[in-house]
């Protein structure tokens, strides 16, 4: 998938974090993995942040973020406006045998889940 | 003569790089023919092939090196010179570079493979979609018969000066049956230098009856178990583990083996070597790909890491001698190589044990037929995660109980393979289109975390 954009939605990133009251914030993903029918995902981050009631209250050091790809989706409660939308991604992705690559363009604004599992080695 | 073409172009490109006042150069140039019969639905959709001939120059002026790379015909092997040697003057010092390596004597080496042509692959396609229909007609197969013919040459500067060849057979085998609804998948790969030794029957058949327990596969919980790796699952960890003493992952501390170089961390049962000189490995070369003579070495010897992979630019950065250089940069055998450095001819040393052994010594645990996107989570810890696919057993009291629903891994390099039971006597040859091959036996791990489910 060379690009592909979530569409922005209305809320801000304060809005988001001032609504959650127990989460994270968490940015960058720097490690991927995903099942070969696209369902289990997980994700490794740069960083974390820890969120009560409605602040950030510190770091988390190499946070990761697991689920199941439609549930991960259907649990979807905001997501970020327009002026939030950064377009990112990885350098490439590749497919097919032999292989082939293809530079990627991916982008979206933060947004909100529930009910994610954070952290799946010390559970 | 074999590598008469190489041999031609290479002198017709040397002539060009002694005209271009550099202080010195490189000169890879390599052939590869690529043949692939593709099957889908138990039909044969694709036969493809390739035949390329490609040149890599690399040249430097004091500290200011630069590579170019192109198809080698003689126009382009001139633009390519003349492109260099502007790229060169505006490249930034490199303060560590000290220049190509120095004339080598290299060991021979024997590859003799036979590669089938596009009628043996249809013929070989053909035994498997037999078979497939013979034991479950409900069963379709897909996958390919792939060859490689890979001819390269290297020269340089300071009398560098080799030549050589290898080539395989890749055969993959995909069952797919579907039971009231339930999709079950069963894979089965062999790599080969002699298509006689491939006994498709037995590898289709036990690729369907993988697919048969699949597709009424139950789940299991998560948690820590012991596991029995196959040979494909094991290649995968293999090759991960070894990812840890590449140079640049090594020095820049992003690998479970930084600073514990001569140190018990692994199992004393664990000896993964590197073998370019074994004759008929699949990737055996005298050389690598800046003309290094390689050599047989042990990277993890009975549990314990012992050698770095360099190639001269990192002996040249960590080390400041190129001449420590290990023999490890990759050579161009494919587009989507994932490293510039690799070992490509690793062996898993036997145990003496068997697979059924294995099961029948296990009281609660798992087999596993193939890892799938493994990424490191945290590199300096080892962990690593990643999925199972196309095969999946509850053992339990040493009998198979059922086939099981794929489980997502995470867990540490660290302690999968602190604790290892038992490795099989006999291996399989597994190539790894992106970072060589392994001679991969069965393992018995005592544990393995398992952190995840899916739906499949």
């Amino acid at each position: 998938m060379t690009n592909i954009v979530l569409q922005p939605g209305e809320w801000s990133l304060d809005e988001m974090i001032e609504e959650t009251k127990d989460g994270y914030y968490l940015h960058t993903n720097r490690s991927w993995s995903i099942d070969d029918l696209r369902y289990n995902f997980q994700f490794g981050c740069e960083v974390g942040y820890r969120i009560r009631n409605g602040e950030i209250t510190g770091l988390v050091k190499n946070p990761t973020y697991t689920g199941i790809t439609n549930e991960f989706w259907n649990s979807t409660t905001a997501v970020g406006k327009k002026s939030l939308m950064e377009i990112v991604g990885t350098p490439n992705c590749g497919k097919g045998e032999p292989g082939q690559t293809m530079y990627t363009g991916h982008g979206g604004p933060p947004a909100r889940f529930e009910n994610v599992r954070v952290g799946v080695l010390d559970s | 003569m074999r590598h008469e073409l190489i041999q031609n172009k290479i002198e017709f490109t040397e002539t060009e790089l002694q005209k271009a006042e550099l202080d010195g150069y490189e000169i890879m140039l390599y052939q590869r023919s690529h043949a692939l019969s593709r099957y889908a639905n138990s039909t044969i959709h694709q036969q493809v092939q390739t035949d390329t001939t490609w040149v890599r120059l690399r040249g430097f002026k004091g500290k200011k090196l630069q590579v170019i790379q192109t198809t080698a015909t003689e126009e382009n092997i001139k633009k390519a010179v003349e492109e260099l040697k502007i790229a060169v003057r505006n490249a930034p010092e490199l303060g560590y570079f000290h220049g190509f390596i120095d004339k080598q004597n290299y060991q021979s080496v024997k590859v003799e493979a036979k590669l089938m042509d596009p009628e043996e692959r249809a013929e070989l396609i053909g035994r498997i979609i037999d078979r497939s229909n013979e034991i479950d007609p409900k069963s379709k197969v897909f996958g390919k018969v792939e060859t490689l013919d890979f001819k390269y040459g290297i020269v340089n500067s300071n009398g560098v000066r080799g030549y050589h060849n290898f080539g395989y057979n890749d055969i993959k085998i995909l069952s797919i049956v579907e039971t009231n609804g339930n999709r079950g998948y069963g894979r089965e790969v062999i790599a080969s230098m002699d298509p006689k030794s491939i006994d498709a029957e037995k590898l289709t058949s036990s690729a369907v009856k993988i697919a048969q327990d699949a597709s009424v596969a139950k789940s299991a919980e998560i948690g820590e178990y012991t596991v029995i790796l196959r040979p494909q699952a094991l290649t995968e960890m293999v090759g991960f583990t070894i990812y840890g003493l590449s140079a640049n992952i090594y020095h820049q501390a992003n690998s479970p083996f930084t600073d514990k170089l001569g140190e018990q961390v692994l199992s004393e049962k664990l000896t993964i070597s590197d073998k370019p000189l074994s004759d008929n490995n699949f990737f055996a070369s005298p050389f690598d790909g800046e003309g290094v003579a390689k050599r047989n070495i042990p990277l993890i010897e009975n549990g314990i890491p012992k050698v770095i992979m360099y190639d001269t630019l990192t002996a040249s950065q960590y080390l400041e001698d190129k001449s420590l250089v290990s023999g490890h940069s990759i050579l161009p055998y494919s587009d989507y190589t994932w490293s510039s450095i690799s070992p490509m001819n690793l062996d898993v040393k036997s145990g003496d044990s068997s697979e059924q052994e294995m099961i029948e010594d296990t009281k609660r645990g798992i087999l596993v037929q193939t890892f799938w996107y493994t990424n490191p989570v945290n590199p300096k810890e080892g962990i690593l995660t990643g999925l199972t696919r196309d095969g999946l057993y509850f053992i339990e009291d040493g009998e198979i109980k059922y086939a099981i629903k794929n489980m997502r891994y995470t867990d540490s390099i660290l302690n999968f393979f602190s604790e290892i039971d038992l490795i099989s006597k006999t291996k399989r040859p597994i190539i790894d289109s992106d970072g060589g091959f392994t001679n991969s036996p069965v393992i018995k791990l005592a544990k393995m975390k398992f952190t995840g489910q899916s739906k499949h």
